[in-house]
């Protein structure tokens, strides 16, 4: 048995989940084009995937196993269309650059699968640390994707559209304009999830080995 | 007990009314919400554009419109905003939402038309759900499909070429074109049936 | 691991003496007609360009295998030959760092992760070309006027040789005013090294004879444009070019003899190589005509490349062998 910590802790690197579970691929590709679209598409799905784990939790003993997909996806349906509702009332700018992928985090596999894997066989207290310590791992990867794409696409960093919170990294003078399209265009997506998972290859093999020695 | 059939129906009605229940209140607290940002951030910088030099007497917005247009065909009440530009006590500019549906749910258009020279002044994709990319590009004002809309003859509505029309599609888009191009239309035959009367009040 | 006796290693498996390296110089050889003419046609320029091109896929290769840890394997040539190869299908008035970029990408994403040589399933200057083809579409267009050329240099896309659309779009009149002789010749306008199908021609032919390349692709993909073509061009002459003017135009010659013989994107059986061109040749065209704003015969191939697998699969039946109903 897991400690608390570890419950959390583990979304974080060990089962870090675009790159570790390899789940939740197509918003990972399709949202990843700047920063803003990372971290938001990441936070939305946090937040459904916290709620839906807590309400299976803790309905885990009532639900009929026949009828228990049908029940997740019902609730975990009902906190999408809540953070739909929701950010396009105050983040409308944010939820346009999501677009459609905001109704579909309902398909999202990371929030199924948490909801049959661990939530309706664990207490509320566990379920939602895997939850938050998930999503927050599937933010912190789409985070790093999509600054990574933007940065090596457009030399910006948009961290927040609403609020202006834009960043130029690479100026290249008066009226000229750094855009490598390639790696904003959905190819480059693939590329760049491919150099994050031998970066985080690399990384673990060389942590193994020095545990070793 | 759980594996009894109506303990499952019992479970999933409770859970889906509850979730019903949640939705309807988020619904009710998010729209007026919504509908006022579309207001403020999409319509009225479209309809300032578009009415852009006609020194117009009134405030569109202000004076905008609730225009009632009966029910659908599962009993709901359809309604639509309607504004209205005047000059000289005339009514000379209207603009109408209205709405279709596309690829991925309904597109959302506001049409502008000027009334004396029966002309789309233009349109604008307030909401779509189309796939990125191909219908997705509705909702840039610079697409040639969207440009192609101002200064379009409607009286004798809008279709698509293929129809026998002057509009021409998207490539690859067909369907989101297609709805766009309906939801125009529709618009315009509302202009005509609506705006006199309209204006006579 | 240390006694691994059976080290088996990715196609190629043909063993008669010639190594690997070899068989890259040679295919290096037989370019330098066309890069010579290049040279010739647009001076200094497209020799620096080259020049970067090659340095920098060496620099990227080198510095990878630095970085992996891994022995260099720029000694089999292969980088300098993907360097060379993307310079070549570059225009001669492309800025440097295009050609930096797109060589650095070629070995980066379209070689070394499928391991140093062999592995590729698409060639891999072709992935550097198109990468920075969609990504600055503007850049990749910036012809220069050849030195000798019977027309001159006139608006942008009249003369984008290559520039398929365009090319095929010319108006009938303007197709006249290309001769034949002249666009075989290589007095035409287009990128560095792919203006002059004589000399692609001859350094292709010198291929299959050193037993480089086999013949079936190029001739495949040639068959497949004429035919394609023949039928367009005879349907609507003003929508489709006729024949000649497809196979002499663009990289159509290049990618015939250097694209299509590629060792490892491309089927290994005589009939698998021989549809690839044929399918590919008429894909090229189609692809001319209906509407690619760059490149449609690298396009083409890489397509292509993408099914080789399937065209492996494509086998002769060994002699004396009946066909098994499981």
């Amino acid at each position: 048995m897991k400690t608390l910590t570890q419950e959390f802790t583990k979304g974080l690197w060990e089962q870090i989940p675009p790159f570790r579970l390899v789940l939740g691929l197509c918003p990972t590709l399709a949202v990843t084009k700047s920063l803003e679209g990372g971290w938001g598409m990441g936070l939305a799905t946090t937040f459904v995937l916290v709620c839906s784990n807590i309400f299976i939790s803790a309905l885990r003993n009532v639900i009929p196993p026949k009828v228990r997909i049908a029940t997740f996806i019902v609730i975990i349906a009902t906190f999408v269309v809540i953070t739909e509702l929701v950010m396009k009332a105050y983040t409308p700018m944010l939820s346009e650059t999501l677009g459609v992928f905001i109704p579909l985090i309902v398909v999202n596999c990371i929030i199924l699968g948490r909801a049959e894997a661990f939530a309706s066989k664990n207490g509320v207290g566990r379920s939602l640390l895997d939850g938050l310590g998930i999503g927050l791992g599937f933010t912190l990867a789409l985070a790093v994707l999509g600054a990574l794409r933007e940065l090596l696409g457009t030399g910006k960093l948009t961290m927040f559209a609403q609020a202006n919170l834009d960043l130029t990294i690479i100026p290249l003078g008066e009226g000229r304009e750094f855009l490598f399209k390639f790696m904003v265009d959905p190819p480059g997506a693939f590329v760049c999830l491919g150099a994050m998972l031998l970066l985080m290859n690399l990384i673990s093999e060389r942590s193994a080995r020095s545990k070793a020695a | 007990m759980r594996n009894k059939i109506w303990f499952m129906a019992v479970v999933l009605g409770v859970v889906a009314f509850l979730a019903g229940l949640a939705l309807s209140g988020v619904k009710g607290m998010t729209t007026p919400i919504i509908e006022k940002r579309i207001l403020e951030q999409k319509i009225k910088p479209s309809l300032d554009k578009f009415f852009d030099g006609l020194d117009l007497e009134n405030d569109c917005i202000e004076d905008r419109q609730v225009l009632d247009l009966g029910k659908d065909a599962r009993g709901r009440k359809q309604v639509t905003t309607l504004f209205l530009g005047k000059k000289g006590g005339k009514t000379v500019v209207a603009a109408l939402q209205t709405k279709a549906a596309g690829f991925g749910g309904d597109i959302e258009v506001l049409t502008a038309f000027s009334l004396d020279d029966k002309k789309i002044l233009g349109v604008k994709t307030l909401s779509q759900s189309e796939t990125m990319g191909l219908g997705a590009r509705v909702s840039n004002d610079a697409e040639p499909f969207i440009q192609q809309f101002g200064g379009m003859n409607y009286s004798d509505g809008v279709a698509m070429r293929s129809n026998g029309g002057q509009v021409d599609a998207i490539s690859g888009a067909t369907v989101s074109s297609v709805a766009f191009t309906a939801a125009v239309n529709r618009a315009t035959v509302l202009v005509e049936k609506n705006v006199d009367s309209a204006a006579a009040n | 691991m240390t006694n691994q006796r059976l080290v088996v290693s990715i196609s190629p498996h043909i063993k008669n003496g010639r190594t690997v390296r070899r068989m890259i110089v040679t295919t290096i050889a037989a370019l330098m007609p066309a890069t010579l003419w290049g040279f010739y046609q647009f001076g200094l320029d497209a020799v620096a360009l080259v020049a970067v091109g090659i340095t920098a896929a060496c620099g990227t290769e080198a510095l990878i295998s630095r970085l992996a840890g891994k022995t260099s394997s720029l000694g089999d040539g292969h980088a300098v030959l993907t360097g060379l190869v993307l310079a070549l299908l570059v225009p001669a008035g492309a800025p440097f760092w295009l050609v930096i970029v797109g060589a650095a990408m070629a070995i980066l994403v379209g070689k070394m992760p499928f391991g140093p040589l062999g592995g590729a399933p698409i060639y891999p200057a072709l992935v550097g070309l198109l990468i920075v083809a969609t990504s600055w579409p503007n850049e990749i267009k910036s012809y220069v006027q050849p030195t000798t050329a019977p027309i001159e240099l006139k608006a942008q896309g009249a003369a984008d040789a290559e520039f398929p659309r365009d090319a095929v779009l010319i108006d009938p009149s303007d197709e006249a005013e290309y001769k034949t002789a002249d666009l075989f010749l290589g007095k035409q306008v287009g990128p560095i090294g792919v203006i002059s199908p004589l000399l692609l021609l001859l350094g292709g032919l010198f291929l299959i004879l050193r037993r480089v390349s086999r013949w079936q692709a190029p001739f495949g993909f040639l068959i497949g444009m004429g035919l394609a073509a023949g039928i367009g061009h005879a349907l609507d002459p003003s929508g489709c070019a006729s024949a000649s003017f497809h196979l002499f135009t663009g990289s159509a010659m290049f990618g015939a003899f250097f694209l299509c013989t590629d060792w490892s994107s491309t089927p290994v059986t005589p009939w698998g190589m021989f549809l690839f061109g044929l399918i590919g040749g008429g894909l090229a065209v189609l692809l001319r005509i209906a509407g690619l704003p760059y490149g449609a015969v690298p396009w083409a191939i890489v397509i292509m490349s993408l099914a080789t697998p399937i065209f492996d699969r494509i086998t002769p039946t060994p002699f004396g062998k009946v066909a098994s109903h499981a």
